[in-house]
């Protein structure tokens, strides 16, 4: 890793949001820029144990245009012979078992076509001779996105990583950032565990710990970690990677193929979160215990569509804290209140697959001059103009969570 | 109580999954041991010593192969005469197959792969992992039918054969019916290689080998110097490699005294299957890959030019 000095800007953190955001910066130029990671390695903590999911019909037309940036991304990376992110461009099955749901489905198929993006209802057999081994007979409605696909959340990290690296960026891990240094309302440097770094801008890439970055700089934000777990199974029946990625929001589930094991998480209704001041700055969240409770529940949840989960034998479970916001939007943008602090967090579990398009929104937000109304509705000062109650906030993030496929979101 | 063990042989000689069966905790049960095969009466005694109270031989050129079939035949007619309350069978290749015959056959409980089994005066109970050993699973049973039970290789550990002890030797004569399969021939699997949580050296090839047929450098380098060979998550999932070599969260998890990383990244999964190794020794093009925080020793080149050369050197030093 590099020696690390001054720089015009310095990302904290080393996941796939710090990295995307990197990457974003000298794509548009910005290459003295420094990211710093307090663990050994990038990506160690939330972002590794990601499922690398990617996504893109929502119900939002901005949302669906931040996702396909995401995918035109992974593409291009993926072509490239170094570094590749793993990306895989199996399509996804979005399947309904409600009538509530085939509406949401259609709203959301008016929403891309929108955007351009090309989705199609197709029949249960269609979706059946794409994953043969489930039973579509409960699906009231099945979509189909062709483009959309699935990755490899570390691997993506590196490669964001390889590309800042070779275009001028410095990375260096086993770094702590102590404090903000401020002047005239303005960002002047930081403080780090190795010693006094000058910079213009710093950019709260910190996940888990974002919210004592902000902190430090005197902003107080609702981050709130929430526990997310998925397992991958042992090797299982007609499983194999280019399977499409699925999602059956009415059984708040999704599930793809981990090589021949079938890999399957969902939001569990009863949610566990911290407060963020739960732990200090300096140590990584809370171990996750594996909770075979939350593993069951899937299980339930997938049977009618796939009886045979209950009989897989459980290879490994994956958890960590992805971070919910009480709204459910990322906080992306420079506050008023501090002149070169800029927030790229709260990313209520998209980060991986938003993490692209979340890059370029922050870089729009610091150089475009006229950043456009979506992006400028994620500005970090919606929770600074006016104080928010901590119990109320965190109870409102939970809900995120545990309605991440809820109706009308 | 009255307990049946199947003794397996090898090369005239019990295996050791076959003596480590005497080490559970028995109880005072009358424990009987049964050996099939040609020429088995020499194991009587090492039997005996073990602590059976009384070998029962089944001597028949015919169960020399010890197919499934065959055995299952013999054994389906002996254990009725002995009536034994449980029987017990090594977790092997073999005892897998018999075990369910046996149990269909004579209408008995079963449970298999246990990891514990006790027996304490009429109480049989059993603990068996589920879900690839996350989970542990009491196997009660419900009534006085015969139980089988086997019992995986390690569980308990083989008492000290006791020379002061011998067993009662009676020969047994089953009548074998016309077998449905014939064992025509054994041939010996050409990957000599050891297995990879076994081993105690590792060498492990990741995604930039790039084809299947360009692990065969790492193999050779493998062979050169005793080693199993592993794969990364990403070489397995581009089909380079079978998923029993995956090294990492969702593969094997490995502690051998040298592991050497050859184009492997680092990513925190592989790491978490490997990071325990004494050694680390880590080839990659990348110098920040991440791989080589954790390694004690380091070559930032290319594997298709540094691992030939390895081979060459360990080649020498072999003297061959």
């Amino acid at each position: 890793m590099d020696t690390i000095g001054d720089a015009e800007i310095v990302v904290i953190g080393g996941g796939g949001i710090g990295c995307g955001v990197l990457h974003s910066l000298c794509q548009a130029g910005k290459t003295d820029v420094l990211l710093l990671e307090k663990n050994e390695a990038l990506a160690s903590e939330t972002t590794s144990q990601a499922a690398g999911l990617v996504g893109q019909v929502r119900t939002s037309i901005e949302r669906v245009e931040l996702a396909m940036w995401s995918v035109k991304t992974f593409s291009e990376m993926e072509a490239e012979p170094e570094a590749k992110p793993g990306w895989r461009q199996v399509g996804s099955l979005r399947v309904a078992l409600t009538d509530e749901r085939v509406a949401e489905f259609e709203q959301m198929k008016s929403v891309a076509d929108k955007a351009g993006l090309e989705t199609a209802f197709i029949s249960n057999d269609e979706a059946w001779a794409k994953w043969p081994m489930f039973d579509f007979s409960p699906a009231k409605s099945v979509l189909w996105c062709p483009s959309d696909g699935y990755l490899q959340p570390n691997d993506l990290a590196m490669a964001y990583a390889h590309r800042a690296r070779k275009k001028g960026a410095h990375l260096a891990t086993g770094v702590t950032v102590e404090g903000i240094r401020t002047e005239n309302g303005r960002v002047t440097g930081i403080d780090t565990s190795q010693g006094v770094i000058a910079c213009d801008t710093v950019i709260n890439a910190a996940g888990a710990h974002a919210w004592h970055i902000a902190k430090m700089a005197g902003l107080h934000l609702p981050i709130f970690p929430v526990r997310h777990e998925y397992f991958v199974s042992v090797d299982a029946y007609g499983m194999q990677p280019e399977l499409p990625v699925m999602r059956v929001p009415d059984a708040s589930l999704y599930l793809r193929a981990e090589i021949n094991g079938l890999l399957l998480g969902g939001w569990e209704p009863e949610s566990l979160s911290l407060k963020p001041g739960d732990f200090e700055n300096g140590q990584t969240p809370p171990h996750v215990e594996e909770d075979w409770d939350v593993m069951g529940w899937f299980i339930e949840q997938i049977a009618p569509l796939y009886g045979k989960a209950a009989d897989l034998g459980v290879r490994s479970i994956f958890k960590g804290w992805p971070t919910f916001v009480p709204d459910g939007k990322f906080i992306i943008g420079e506050s008023r209140k501090l002149k070169g602090f800029v927030m790229a967090g709260g990313c209520n579990a998209h980060g991986v697959s938003g993490s692209a398009g979340i890059g370029r929104h922050v870089v729009e937000s610091m150089l475009e001059p006229a950043p456009s109304d979506y992006v400028r509705s994620l500005n970090p000062d919606r929770f600074l103009d006016s104080e928010w109650d901590a119990a109320e906030a965190q109870a409102k993030a939970k809900r995120i969570y545990e309605t991440y496929y809820g109706l009308g979101h | 109580m009255k307990i049946l063990i199947i003794a397996e042989h090898k090369n005239g000689q019990l295996t050791e999954a076959t003596q480590e069966l005497f080490g559970l905790s028995l109880g005072q049960a009358e424990v009987h041991a049964v050996v099939t095969g040609e020429g088995v009466e020499p194991l009587a005694a090492p039997l005996g010593q073990l602590g059976a109270a009384k070998v029962h031989l089944i001597d028949s050129p015919a169960l020399a192969s010890g197919t499934g079939e065959s055995l299952g035949q013999a054994l389906g007619q002996f254990i009725p005469q002995l009536a034994p309350d449980v029987v017990l069978a090594a977790h092997t290749p073999q005892g897998k197959d018999l075990a369910p015959r046996l149990a269909a056959a004579l209408d008995a409980a079963l449970a298999t792969d246990c990891v514990q089994v006790s027996c304490d005066g009429d109480q049989v109970t059993a603990r068996r992992p589920v879900y690839a050993g996350k989970a542990t699973a009491e196997v009660e049973f419900t009534d006085d039918s015969l139980k089988v039970i086997t019992v995986r290789p390690r569980t308990a550990k083989s008492p000290e054969p006791d020379a002061t002890r011998s067993a009662e030797v009676a020969p047994v004569a089953v009548e074998l019916l016309e077998q449905k399969t014939t064992l025509k021939e054994i041939i010996a699997s050409d990957n000599a290689r050891p297995d990879v949580t076994e081993a105690s050296i590792v060498v492990t090839g990741g995604r930039s080998l790039g084809s299947a047929e360009n692990f065969s450098i790492i193999e050779a380098f493998a062979d050169s110097i005793g080693a199993a060979v592993g794969s990364s998550r990403a070489a397995v999932d581009a089909g380079y490699r079978p998923y029993r070599d995956q090294v990492g969260q969702t593969g094997k998890v490995v502690s051998p005294q040298v592991y050497i990383a050859c184009g492997v990244s680092g990513a925190i999964q592989h790491l978490a299957g490997m990071r325990t190794s004494k050694h680390i020794v880590a080839i990659n093009t990348d110098p920040d890959a991440p791989i080589f925080q954790l390694a004690d020793y380091g070559i930032v080149g290319d594997l298709f030019e540094v691992v030939p050369q390895l081979t060459e050197a360990a080649k020498n030093r072999n003297g061959s």
